[in-house]
């Protein structure tokens, strides 16, 4: 196979160079013509960490070495802020990147990032939704509704968002994340908009259920908290991350929560404009893609495949605990990244000023 | 200053030296302010200078930022909330800190040990665990109210997490130490004879302290206010962990530069903080110096 080839990230050899005047010995004696071009030992993948990056380690990194030999290393979260001063000052020594796909779309808009290469891979094994112009959604977790077993059950709960906004139904405290992405859209859909139709999102309905709410309303700012917040019974019903719960569901907190008009959120990877290593990552993504690999992945934590063909490879527990599983996937819809890329900034400062006011 | 010290006796050493480059105390005292004014320059003016040439420029004119704030009254009333907010908890932890920092000062021996460790080991926990201790205190069904109610005070659990009682309650609490340690500095100075001196003159308890002690620890009161005020302008974790529906200034300067990446605004947004904090401060050094009859801030006789 091929050797690792010491400090290669600046390589300066030129592959097409050099093919010419060895492609017949070369593919005679190897049949492997990219050994001309020197492969970087090594790639690092900012990613969120946690359960997270152990995930990506069993299904994409390990897998990855494996296949290229190329050894993966995970490293600490790169929010937009950092991606676009990197680029921007000409610094880029991440080739891709895992990234919450609302701001992956911040970026895209921005020009910060590089087009994804889709002959690498085929996208048509993917959800419609995942293959965007400048990034791919990865996974799908949910914004989902949670709340405390010893206030509710799972029949007495709020049945529905317009529930969940309307105290005078169901009594009881509320929680929601204090930022306008997702719990906007969940009020738009708690004010009577549909699901198929979310956006544009209506706001003056979505504020107005807030409004509604204000009186038994804790807000979250992270998700910790969010669940803390439910387990913990300083509110009965609220809203969180479904990667939150199934844990402290399973070990019997008293929690539970439903796939009900969940909000899809999505993981996506980018790469930023500048990439030195684009081919290996390209080769990176479409590991990542990969209907075995996804499903891997699913398995250590329950965010759902992208490739549709992972989920006949997953068993009935696993998808039982998976957003966008068939059964789970009925009546969610996808958050709209592009949306707020493009209209966050007055949202933002309409949600802001709806909560001092 | 014994940090002087070593440069003194380097000039003593070599005497050759010191005729080629005569050596003063006040040159070494000079040359030692050099490293951390560099480390200072490097790592804190520049990016600050860059904030601030960053607050103009975006597009439209160079003030479109400003202007932004000050005709928003969302991020004016956020500002004022912040100070609010600042205000309350220097307050109350100096009303905390006082009697403590009193008491603590006139200890000794294995008494003061044990206060200055009881006051200093809160200091060295993280603050997102202290955090996190008052959320499990302070939530609907956490350790208060549940006492509270099993004693029957209250026939429902109060509300503490979700309306900045609780944010306030935990900022307290961490901003206890950095009152009470420059409180007690000064408290140590004071000589207690002065206070004997006015009781053989006939002052009542009362009139001791209004008169003697509390004039004599201003300094530290000034000293500890400054530090609690300014670093509660800035609280971040406390604040969205335990906040209510109201946002404080650093969460909103956080959601502009890393959420919308419009960094011309949270330039701006930190550039009148800074500006806000530096001008209270002038202020507030103005009316400490009026009272104390001419001395600045700090100066301990």
């Amino acid at each position: 196979m091929i050797t690792k080839q010491p400090s290669s990230k600046r390589s300066t050899f030129d592959r097409r160079q050099i093919l010419k005047g060895m492609a017949a010995t070369s593919v005679a004696l190897t049949g492997f013509p990219y050994i001309a071009k020197a492969k970087p030992a090594t790639m690092t993948v900012p990613n969120s960490g946690g359960a997270l990056e152990e995930a990506f380690k069993v299904a994409y990194f390990d897998t990855f070495q494996k296949k290229t030999g190329i050894q993966i290393l995970g490293a600490p979260y790169m929010d937009t802020a950092r991606v676009k001063a990197m680029v921007e000052n000409n610094a880029v020594d991440v080739d891709i990147l895992n990234i919450d796909a609302t701001e992956a779309a911040a970026l895209a808009r921005l020009g910060l990032l590089e087009p994804i290469d889709y002959s690498v891979f085929d996208k048509s094994t993917l959800l419609p939704a995942a293959a965007k112009e400048h990034y791919v959604l990865v996974d799908v977790a949910a914004y989902i509704m949670a709340w405390n077993t010893k206030t509710f059950t799972a029949e007495t709960r709020p049945k529905n968002w317009a529930e969940f906004f309307d105290p005078a139904t169901k009594e009881g405290q509320r929680s929601l994340w204090k930022l306008a992405p997702q719990t906007l859209e969940v009020a738009a859909m708690g004010g009577g908009q549909a699901r198929d139709k979310l956006y544009p999102i209506d706001l003056d309905l979505a504020f107005k259920s807030l409004d509604r709410l204000k009186a038994d309303l804790t807000w979250w700012t992270s998700g910790a908290q969010s669940a803390q917040l439910v387990i913990g019974g300083e509110v009965d019903v609220g809203t969180v991350w479904n990667g939150r719960v199934f844990k402290a569901k399973n070990d019997g907190a008293p929690v539970d929560y439903t796939f009900d008009n969940a909000l899809y959120v999505c993981d996506s990877m980018v790469i930023p404009k500048g990439a030195k290593n684009k081919k290996e990552a390209m080769e990176f993504l479409a590991n990542m893609v990969d209907a075995t690999n996804q499903a891997t992945f699913s398995k250590a934590i329950p965010y759902g495949p992208v490739n549709t063909k992972s989920f006949e490879l997953l068993d009935a527990k696993t998808l039982e605990l998976l957003p966008n599983s068939p059964q789970n996937g009925k009546t969610a819809v996808f958050q709209d990244f592009d949306y707020w890329a493009e209209k966050g900034p007055e949202i933002f400062e309409r949600f802001n000023k709806w909560l001092v006011g | 200053m014994s940090l002087a010290m070593p440069e003194r006796r380097l000039e003593k050493l070599s005497p050759s030296a010191a005729r080629h480059r005569p050596w003063s105390p006040e040159r070494g005292h000079a040359l030692l302010l050099l490293p951390p004014l560099l480390l200072l320059v490097a790592f804190f003016v520049i990016p600050l200078a860059d904030v601030v040439l960053q607050s103009f420029a975006g597009p439209g004119h160079p003030l479109t930022q400003y202007e932004r704030i000050f005709t928003q009254s969302s991020t004016l009333q956020v500002l004022l909330y912040t100070f609010q907010t600042a205000a309350t908890v220097t307050l109350c932890t100096l009303v905390l800190s006082y009697p403590v920092a009193f008491v603590v000062s006139r200890a000794k021996g294995n008494l003061l040990h044990l206060s200055l460790a009881l006051i200093l080991i809160p200091f060295w926990t993280s603050t997102v665990i202290r955090t996190y201790a008052w959320i499990v205190i302070l939530q609907r069904r956490g350790v208060l109210n549940e006492m509270m109610l099993d004693w029957g005070w209250i026939e429902r659990p109060l509300k503490l997490m979700s309306n900045g009682v609780g944010m306030q309650i935990a900022m307290i609490h961490i901003m206890l130490p950095f009152m009470v340690i420059p409180l007690l500095n000064t408290m140590r100075g004071i000589d207690g004879n002065l206070l004997r001196a006015a009781a053989v003159l006939g002052a009542n308890p009362l009139r001791q302290f209004l008169s003697v002690y509390l004039p004599l620890s201003l300094p530290g009161v000034s000293a500890g206010s400054i530090l609690v005020f300014i670093s509660s302008l800035g609280f971040y974790i406390t604040p969205a962990l335990l906040g209510g529906q109201k946002t404080m200034v650093a969460v909103l300067i956080e959601q502009q530069a890393s959420r919308l990446l419009d960094w011309p605004m949270a330039s701006a947004l930190a550039t009148v903080l800074l500006v806000v904090t530096c001008l209270l401060f002038l202020l507030y050094e103005r009316a400490m110096r009026f009272a104390r009859g001419g001395k600045t801030v700090g100066e301990v006789s």
